[in-house]
């Protein structure tokens, strides 16, 4: 999984609303039985949100192969198993 | 009509789980249990599922409280029907969430868990979790894989009354393989007892706040970092700790809903066929 990466909060936003009109993901579902629209029912609203890694940059993940891995150190630490 | 006919219907025929209507037995299905009923989320009813393409942005509750989880970001929508059970379809979590938008208020003290999952984990570092609270505060709860008793175990755990990491207490050891089961959990002013299958596996006195103050998450624990990938079959959550009689009618309905009924031990009273209502 590739990471699009941004030096500030709002160039990220920016930049995941493009992607989200680019691949046309922001729709109001149907239903798996009927295959009717849903309008009254949860609307696919964006393509990711965001997220601050440690060193303070903005990431989303990529909708392709644009874009570089994680880093080990971008997250905070995961809760480990000790009770 | 015989019963034996009755289950030869599909799975989404009317009279499958009504009989009556033609002279026949009326399958035993969790909204038997009334207003105990406080979630029900059923994969198997594409009626309940709202689709984004292939992903799910939506799973209706059927207890009637209208607790639906949802996901309105698409990188976290989980897929359907990638995995099926019984030709029964799931919902294939990796990496993905669905929650609640509210808490289940109808839980205000003691509650029960039933639930069908298949997932394979193997040795996990993290305590990877399928459901949970949506906080890590006092009181809240997760399930997840983690160690227990220097075994690794699909286990219920969380923060107790006082804010302290509880012992966890173990649904099944040594997960290391494919685990395909019925998960039951209860949760009163006692502690929590924890089924697998039918069978009691483990009981502590850990107290976690009774009732439900917050809204619960599907995928992930509770701090939001740790996904157990997993295919979700049912969730069914009461507003009271089932008896002995309504714990084996669930485990029994869902055994035979999803081709589990093999796993039931000698002796369950719906090992040879499922409950009646």
């Amino acid at each position: 999984m590739k990471y699009r990466i941004f030096d500030t909060e709002q160039e990220a936003l920016d930049a995941e609303a493009q992607v989200a009109l680019d691949i046309g993901c922001v729709k109001v579902g149907v239903n798996a039985k009927t295959g009717e629209a849903q309008p009254d029912k949860q609307v696919t609203e964006r393509w990711a949100i965001p997220q601050q890694i440690q060193d303070g940059r903005w990431v989303f993940v990529s909708p392709d192969d644009e874009g570089v891995e994680a880093g080990d150190d971008w997250w905070p630490q995961e809760e480990f198993i000790d009770g | 009509m015989a019963l034996e006919l009755v289950n030869k219907l599909p799975y989404d025929h009317p009279y499958r789980w009504d009989g009556t209507a033609v002279g026949g037995v009326k399958l035993w299905r969790p909204d038997e249990l009334g207003a105990d009923l406080a979630l029900w989320l059923d994969a198997a009813d594409a009626s309940t599922i709202t689709l984004n393409g292939s992903n799910v942005s939506q799973w209706d509750d059927k207890s009637g409280n209208g607790k639906h989880v949802s996901q309105g970001e698409a990188t976290l929508q989980p897929q359907y029907d990638s995995f099926q059970l019984n030709s029964l379809s799931t919902i294939s979590f990796v990496d993905d969430i669905l929650g609640t938008s509210s808490p289940l208020s109808e839980v205000a003290t003691d509650w029960s868990y039933t639930g069908v999952m298949n997932f394979t984990e193997s040795n996990p570092s993290t305590a990877d979790a399928f459901l949970s609270s949506n906080t890590s505060a006092s009181g809240t709860f997760q399930m997840d894989i983690r160690s227990v008793g220097g075994n690794n175990a699909l286990s219920f755990s969380g923060k107790d009354d006082g804010g302290e990491n509880n012992t966890p207490t173990a649904l099944y050891q040594n997960p290391y393989n494919t685990i395909t089961g019925i998960l039951y959990c209860s949760v009163d002013s006692t502690g929590v007892k924890t089924s697998f299958n039918g069978v009691q596996v483990d009981s502590s006195t850990a107290t976690f706040r009774t009732g439900m103050t917050v809204p619960v998450r599907l995928g992930v624990n509770r701090s939001v970092a740790n996904f157990l990938n997993a295919n979700h079959a049912e969730h069914v959550f009461t507003t009271s700790v089932l008896s002995t009689e309504d714990r084996q009618k669930m485990e029994g309905y869902l055994a035979w809903k999803w081709g589990l009924e093999a796993n039931l031990p000698a002796g369950h009273p719906y090992k040879s066929t499922p409950p009646t209502a």
